[in-house]
């Protein structure tokens, strides 16, 4: 007695979960109902539970106490065999695909298609399904002989979301799927989760963008301290009511504002260009200001930072720090002249996941802790707890292991490790992905602090609200070339994105 | 379908405070609860040590006199200090599968170097720890320069040093009197002040070699737990590229750890040399298995699942008393290895399995 799709019951139903990790207590009493063929909102705190929520679904965690029903049909053990035989695909927030497998193994994993009748992997038919998925769904191509470790964390995405597609999922659980995405990407998904639940796909979807809840939810349910405080129908819902549940104090301005006049120029790029990437760059960075750049997947946005902090070398032109010219930048140097970057993927090149919250928390401003070569440890363990306290990372202390953190909150450890250091320059990729909407804003004053401080920032974002409303100008990059520049105090995130994808009128050069 | 099913929505309410606050105070008993667990298993291998010294006193009384302890420690002492270099390659994300045989090439060196080049201990002892810096410098070109992976690079090294030790004697052990493959006959002897380094003991009672893995075991501990580039060794083996993007010299710290590895090896080495008093081509065969055991076991002392060298000492000194005991109690030889085994295989089974529910 199987039901048609259109007529209503849950898809998915959890009741008073509970799960604990040693101490502490991830779930304690969560339920949820989806209705089949809605998309359902997730929304909480980093650490209010729920990855963990997801993880138990997916059959990768047991719970302590609980139920879960699939279709109406209670599942005592979950294993991610029987989930996926299920119809219910996972888009998780922190499960890495392997590095190593090209796309074409990376998606048909554990499913490889055969030629008929012999044990042969068909590669033309992989080849072929695959491209059309990516043609039809995301209007991008991406070679099957690519390897993963090559794709931008973007693609990487891509691929997951691919791969759940290829199998006529019934159930799709993004968490934070839009995290990596940029605008133009976002919206392709979008696009994509009305087509899905049109077609009678159930999805759950896990995000900090409240705005993305708004316009994409039947109902949103918000977990606070691992337990449901609310579900609500977004019709009668507004994101700020949301907010206001997911947090439970008042979290101030969203942006607050900053007070500093602009000093004389620390860093000046001129004429910089990488082949293939981007082409005659120069804009230049003052003392207490903050830039932001943006530009949509492979503009060249992201590639200008890596050159400035010595990752990449230029082809040509100079980069001037202080009045000094800066040559064969690395790591090492950038340091010792005093950039500093926070990476984008984080969870690979930003924690070392097996140390502890406190050993990486200090990781960058070392020095500082240091005298004679010996570690003033007590010194040290001041400074993480007043990170801690300050970002609100949740945590069972500072000498807990970062890899027992929520994703958001290992962000958290990577931005503040950051910003704890004194530096002249701070070059930030992404700095509130993943992060909740409190910490986000805790985020923003600290990047205001050290304007205050006299430091330049340049913020990449593609959350183009926060890029608007935290920076003083806005560089915006496409196909390699920076083709506008904005006063952010005059312009709207509207105008900046019609910028990025190229739409915009004036596609002139703008130094 | 009934108008009761037909909403898809089901509503809740924000529900009271009052309910988290409970649950914090039972989230409170089981973290303390936790704690004491964490605490015990931070402590079990001095438990356990304590229990074995205890009931080996118990069982024979002469195991606890003062002589016997410290013939322990002088056993061991060799394996301690090759323990800590693993746990310095260990702490970078590498791994040195050459010491062993660096060991036995220093055992050759020093007594190539009195007996043949007819040194003293001045110059002798300066150049084997030169050696085994050498080897632990090519060894960290290889990996850092060439990219080679590390157990490779290592294993490679192993096989070279095994050959190259028979190279300038044609094969042949290195004692006194030795004659060389061209025909003509050494005429140096092993220096008397080099070999007080195996023989000697402080006041009669400390033997050098366990003065020097005190000495070992203190610096290293303190260079990787209380400054900073300890701290940036193990940041390089816990994520390389974020240390780097901190301003960590990741490179060079690879090549410290190396260096010193073979340096430690190669110390090792000259204590072995000073005990034997002589060149065999065969010494210091089980070497690398026992300081990697060593430094595993370090693992589960103090639960910090992580290499540290305290813990390799610990780990070291637990296997020496285990065996030592067991010989006392008439145990075979030939279960040695098997002890060895055993220790390991539930030490790890300790530190990975029961503790991993802590941290
Ligand atoms: N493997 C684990 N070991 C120990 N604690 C864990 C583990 N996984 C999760 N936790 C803890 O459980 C709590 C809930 O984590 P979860 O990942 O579900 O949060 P989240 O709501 O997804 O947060 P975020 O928005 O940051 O992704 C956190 O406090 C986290 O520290
Ligand atoms: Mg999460």
């Amino acid at each position: 007695m199987t039901l048609p799709a259109h007529r209503p019951g849950a898809a998915l139903s959890f009741s008073a979960i509970v799960k604990h990790f040693d101490g502490a207590q991830a779930l304690a009493g969560a339920s949820l109902t989806v209705p089949r063929g809605t998309v359902h909102g997730l929304v909480g705190q980093n650490g209010a539970g729920k990855s963990t929520l997801i993880k138990l679904l997916a059959g990768l965690h047991q719970a302590d106490d609980g139920q879960i029903e699939i279709d109406g049909v209670e599942h005592r053990t979950l294993t991610p065999h029987l989930v996926e035989t299920l119809g219910i695909h996972f888009i998780h927030q922190d499960r890495l695909l392997v590095p190593t497998f090209t796309v074409g193994e990376a998606l048909f994993l554990g499913r490889e298609p055969r030629i008929a009748g012999t044990p042969f992997l068909d590669r033309r038919l992989m080849q072929r399904r695959a491209a059309d998925i990516l043609d039809d769904y995301f209007g991008i191509r991406i070679p099957n002989s690519a390897l993963i470790r090559d794709l931008s964390t973007a693609e990487r995405q891509i691929v997951q979301i691919t791969r759940a597609l290829l199998d006529q999922p019934k159930v799709l659980v993004f968490d934070e799927p839009t995290a990596a995405l940029v605008r133009r990407e976002a919206d392709i998904l979008f696009r994509l989760i009305r087509r899905l639940r049109d077609e009678g796909v159930t999805i759950l979807y896990v995000s900090h963008y409240l705005n993305e809840i708004e316009a994409l939810c039947d109902a949103v349910t918000v977990l606070r301290n691992g337990r449901d405080v609310a579900t609500l129908p977004l019709a009668q819902t507004s994101a700020s009511e949301i907010a206001g549940l997911m947090i439970a104090r008042d979290i101030g301005e969203m942006f607050p504002k900053r007070d500093v006049v602009p000093g004389h120029d620390i860093l000046k790029v001129h004429g910089l260009q990488l082949s293939g990437k981007y082409h005659d760059v120069s804009f230049s960075l003052r003392r207490g200001e903050v830039l932001g750049l943006t530009g949509l997947l492979g503009s060249g946005a992201k590639d200008v930072l890596r050159t400035l902090f010595g990752l990449d070398q230029a082809d040509g032109g100079t980069i001037e720090i202080d009045g000094q010219p800066a040559r064969r930048l690395d790591p090492v140097r950038a340091a010792q002249r005093e950039l500093a970057l926070v990476p984008e993927d984080r969870r690979r090149n930003g924690v070392a996941l097996d140390m502890t919250v406190g050993e990486n928390l200090t990781l960058s401003s070392l020095k500082q802790f240091t005298r004679f070569g010996f570690l003033e440890t007590a010194r040290e363990r001041g400074e993480a707890d007043r990170l801690i306290a300050r970002l609100e990372i949740k945590t069972a202390g500072r000498d807990a292991l970062v890899r027992t953190l929520s994703g958001g909150n290992q962000q958290k450890v990577a931005i503040a490790k950051w910003l704890s250091r004194h530096s002249q320059i701070y070059l930030l990729d992404e700095p509130t992905v993943g992060v909740d909407i409190g910490s986000k804003v805790e985020i923003y004053r600290l990047i205001g602090d050290l304007a205050e401080r006299g430091a330049g920032v340049i913020v990449l974002s593609s959350d183009l609200t926060e890029l608007v409303g935290i920076t003083d100008r806005i560089l915006v990059l496409f196909r390699g070339r920076v083709i506008r520049a904005f006063a952010s105090a005059e312009t709207t995130p509207e105008a900046v994105l019609a910028a990025s994808t190229g739409s915009s009128e004036v596609l002139r050069h703008v130094g | 379908m009934t108008a009761l099913t037909d909403d898809p929505i089901p509503v809740t309410r924000p529900v009271k405070e009052t309910a988290e606050r409970q649950d914090a105070a039972r989230r409170g008993g089981v973290a303390r609860r936790a704690d004491i667990a964490a605490g015990l298993r931070a402590s079990a291998v001095f438990l356990l040590l304590a229990a074995l010294l205890a009931g080996f006193t118990i069982a024979e009384p002469a195991f606890a006199n003062v002589g016997n302890l410290m013939s322990i420690l002088q056993g061991v002492s060799v394996v301690a200090i090759l323990g800590a270099g693993v746990t310095l390659t260990l702490a970078v994300g590498g791994f040195d599968l050459s010491i062993g045989a660096v060991a036995a090439s220093s055992v050759m060196a020093a007594s190539y170097a009195m007996i043949v080049l007819q040194l003293d201990v001045f110059a002798t002892v300066p150049l084997v720890l030169a050696f085994g810096a050498a080897v632990g410098l090519v060894n960290a070109l290889l990996i850092v320069r060439l990219k080679v992976p590390d157990l490779l690079a290592t294993l490679a090294m192993m096989f070279l040093l095994s050959g190259l030790q028979l190279l300038p004697t044609a094969g042949r052990s290195i004692s006194a009197g030795l004659v060389l493959p061209d025909g003509a006959k050494a005429m140096g002897v092993y220096d008397g002040r080099f070999l007080l380094i195996g023989r000697y003991s402080l006041s009669g009672v400390v033997p050098v070699s366990v003065v020097l893995m005190a000495v070992v075991a203190v610096s290293l501990s303190v260079l990787t737990e209380r400054t900073r580039i300890g701290r940036l060794l193990f940041a390089t083996g816990g994520n390389e590229v974020a240390a780097r993007l901190a301003g960590a010299p990741t490179l060079r710290l690879k090549t410290l750890a190396y260096v010193l590895s073979g340096m430690l090896a190669a110390l090792g080495g000259i204590i072995i040399a000073a005990r034997v008093g002589r060149g065999d081509v065969s010494s210091g065969g089980s070497l690398l298995m026992d300081a990697v055991a060593a430094a595993l076991i370090g693992f589960a002392v103090l639960n910090l699942r992580r290499p540290n060298v305290l813990g390799t000492i610990v780990g070291a000194v637990f296997v020496g008393v285990l065996l030592n005991g067991l010989t006392m109690l008439n145990a075979p030889y030939y279960t040695q290895d098997f002890v060895k085994g055993a220790v390991l295989v539930g030490a790890l089974a300790l530190t990975y399995g029961l503790g991993r529910r802590t941290r």
